[in-house]
Parts: structure tokens; sequence; C-alpha cells
């Protein structure tokens, strides 16, 4: 019980850093010309290594956050995050998530659909069919910062996650014994 | 029956097979339903946005006030770094030749404040504008261009309002929320401005496209008669048949105009008066167009 808390905690923490990161780095960083999907690796990564359930629940928790302060559509974001989140829950049951390699691929992936989600539900919609400037100057670019960014946030969010997951254990063998 | 599916290292709690796939069918449902609804209705759960407007808002203050004393920091020593080579430069020189220099500096600068002073008091008097700072950008993505204000409806704020910045048109007030606003700039894709230049009254449409915009700078113009130039003239104005903004906004400068293959319209680029780049304080001009429709 106490160990959810504060994984809650920690992850409201988490998300909420992730916001003010990304919507601050373009006027800190001028030669941004995008900035990094935060939310998505955090998700991603939460999904990757706590499963489906805490996948969804944090994808849940972005996307309420994006959707209501970017005022657009209520629930887009919501949406393809929750299934980000679900998804590599999925996956990270599969595979073995001691190499960050693996991570990173599935990482990409997660960002190429949120893109083609994104311009799907957006430029397109609007009648800019010219992919190729979108993919160019915004998906690209931002692909890449994204895959920079996971490779730090990841490897944080996953010495905490073993972190927590070892002092529960500790905590469990300790109840076992007494 | 529930196996613990716990990886290495790791102790997770059984998974009650099936509830998370219920959770997910149920909250995909909640997602679609939330988008027609506000898709429909033109607004979202206002409580939801208020809870994390709540939330967001002091912790991005501070956000904020960090940002700005580490620019603060870097303009000053920035600024002390040529000053010194300035200094350097001008010991070289000879006295008469840095007086004349600076007399011709401080004519120069008079000179623009006056212009600035002048074009801004004429075409923006007569509104009423409150300032306001930017607290954040393109809040869930880069596929738009919009940023977030730190005045709402307890400050008067009200959805369709222009937005300003520099002496030209930013875009205008989206989402009006208590403490915050959401504004949607000219550069979005889905956004059309109706403009005109002043001196002859031509009229044009001025296109949001983003990826010009982060490419070069530039946004698109179109709909011109085909001998419409900006040889003499090139700014570009709202126009006043526009039903969202007031008339005569500076909104940029028309480049790289030429005939479409159709010969009957012409085209061209737009550079934007306002550097959408480096935007830390907006004016909202809560004068609103008065449409009786």
């Amino acid at each position: 019980m106490k160990h959810t808390i504060l994984r809650a905690a920690l992850l409201i923490l988490t998300v909420a850093a992730g916001f003010l990161l990304q919507t601050n780095l373009g006027r800190w960083i001028p030669f941004l010309t995008v900035a990094p999907n935060l939310l998505l690796i955090i998700t991603f990564s939460i999904g990757f290594l706590r499963g489906k359930t805490e996948g969804m629940l944090t994808g849940l928790l972005c996307g309420l956050l994006l959707d209501s302060l970017d005022g657009g559509v209520f629930g887009h974001y919501t949406l393809i995050l929750l299934y980000i989140g679900y998804l590599n829950g999925l996956l990270g049951r599969v595979f073995v998530n001691d190499m960050i390699f693996l991570p990173l691929i599935l990482c990409a992936a997660a960002e190429f659909f949120y893109s083609l989600y994104s311009y799907l539900t957006g430029a397109f919609l609007f009648g800019h069919t010219n992919v190729g400037d979108y993919l160019r100057t915004i998906a690209l670019p931002e692909l890449i910062e994204t895959l920079i960014f996971a490779v730090l946030l990841y490897g944080i969010l996953m010495a905490v996650v073993r972190r927590l997951q070892e002092s529960e254990k500790e905590k469990e063998d300790l109840t076992k014994f007494a | 029956m529930n196996k613990d599916n716990s990886r290495e290292g790791g102790n997770r709690r059984p998974d009650h097979s099936g509830l998370p796939r219920i959770m997910l069918f149920i909250l995909t449902v909640l997602c679609v339903s939330s988008m027609g609804y506000s898709y429909l209705r033109r607004q979202n759960a206002a409580s939801v946005s208020r809870v994390s407007e709540l939330i967001v808002t002091p912790f991005q203050k501070g956000v904020n006030q960090i940002g700005r004393w580490i620019t603060d920091r870097s303009d000053d020593s920035r600024s002390l770094a040529s000053a010194n080579a300035k200094i350097r430069s001008l010991e070289a020189e000879n006295e008469s030749l840095s007086d004349q220099i600076a007399a011709y500096d401080r004519s120069v600068r008079e000179y623009q404040d006056a212009r600035d002073a002048l074009a801004l008091a004429d075409s923006y008097s007569k509104y009423d504008t409150v300032g306001a700072n930017v607290i954040f950008r393109d809040a869930a993505t880069n596929w738009y261009s919009t940023f977030t204000i730190d005045k709402g409806s307890a400050d008067g704020m009200e959805t369709g309002m222009n937005v300003i910045a520099d002496g030209g048109l930013v875009g205008y007030l989206s989402t009006v929320n208590e403490h915050t606003s959401i504004v949607t700039t000219i550069i979005n894709d889905d956004v059309n401005v109706s403009g005109m230049q002043p001196s002859t009254g031509d009229t044009c449409i001025v296109e949001g496209d983003l990826t010009r915009m982060k490419e070069d700078g530039l946004l698109r113009i179109s709909y011109m008669k085909k001998d419409f130039s900006i040889d003499e003239d090139a700014q570009i104005v709202t126009s006043s048949i526009s039903d969202r903004y007031l008339p005569n906004i500076v909104i940029g400068y028309a480049t790289e105009v030429s005939e479409n293959p159709d010969h009957l319209t012409s085209s061209g680029y737009l550079k934007p008066a306002v550097d959408f780049e480096h935007l830390n304080i907006v004016l909202v001009i809560t004068t609103q167009k008065d449409v009786s429709d």
C-alpha cells in the first residue's frame, strides 16, 4: 500500500516535471525548433517497465494533462497515449528489458505512430497533403530529439523502478519470515 | 490461477486477467465520446481544465522565473563581452570619429523610437489592450502553434479576442480558462486571415503554414488579383472584412509574389511582423470586433 502511494506520487511528479520541461525547452534552448516528446517517453517507459495496467494509467494521466491544457478536442491525446502505454506494457512482457537498444526501437515506433496520428487528425484534415514537408520539418526532428531524451529518461526511470521493486521485495521477504 | 507474471528481480501484483482490457475499453469509449462531445459543443470538460490549471500554473510560474533568470544571465554575459570588445575597438579609433559615431547612433535610435511610437500610436491607440505573459508554448505537440498566457476569464479575457505583440498580429484567444488562456497563432494550418494592402486596398488571404514557418519563417498568401504589386508597399494588414480580426493590424510583409499559372490570381509569401520564436509578453486587445449576424 505504502509503495503504491509512493509510486503514484513519484509518477505524478515525473509527469509534471516532464510537461514543464517539454513546454519550456524551446524557449530555453533557442535552436530547438521542435520539442522532444517527453510525456510519450514517460508513458512508454512505465508501460514497458511496469506492465499494461500502469502503462495505461500513465498514458491516461499524461493525456488528460495535455488535453486539458491544449484546448483542442478533449480526449484526443488521452486516446493515443492510453494505447501507447497499454501496448508497450504487453510488449514489455514479451521482451527482456535489460537492453537499451530494443526499448529505443519501440520508443521510435511509438513516436512514429504518435506523429502519424497527429498528422492525420491535424494538418491532413485541413487539406495539407505535403507529407514530405511535415516529415522533414516536424516529425523527423521530433523523433531524433525524443530518442536522445529517451536514452536519458528511460535510464533514470528504469533505475527508479528497479530500486522500488527491490525495496518492495525486501519488505515482502521480511513479512514472510516474521 | 493468477500466475505471478513477474520479470527477473521484479515482483508485480498478479494480473487479474481481463481487468486491464476492460479498463482500456471503458477509457477508449470515454475518450471517443468526450472527443465527440467537445467537437460538437466546441468546449471541453471545464472542471478537468481547472484542476490541471491549478496544479500546473504555480509550478509554471516558478519555472518561468528560472527561465527568465537564465536568459537574463546569458544576456548579461553576452552584453558584457560585446561591450568589452567595443571598448577595445573604439580605443583604437581616434576621438573625433568615435564622437561622430556616437552622435550618429543616438540620432538613429531616436529616429527609430519616434517612428515606432508613431506607428504604434497610429494604428492601435483606439483599442484597449491588456498585457499578458506567455507561460508555455505548444502544450501538447509540435503539430500546432499555440501558447498559453497567464490571464483568463477572471482578468476579463473572452474567447475570440485578438492578440498582438511587437506591433503585429499574433493570433486570437481560442480557449479561455479561469486564470489562463490559449492563444492560437496565425501560423496554424487551420487558421486563415483575411488581409489587405493598406495603400491600394487590394485583398489577400494569409494562410497558416506550419512547415513553411518552421523552415524559413514565412507564411503563404494567396487569392490576390494578378496585378498585385509589392513594389511600393509590401505591408499587409488585417482587412475590414475579416469576421475575427480587427481591421488595420499589421500582419507582415509580402515577398516573392508571382502570378499563378491560371493568369487570374497571384500568390506569394509573407514574413510576419512578429517574431514568434521569442514571444514572452503579448498584448490582448479587449475591444472585440462587433459581428452581429
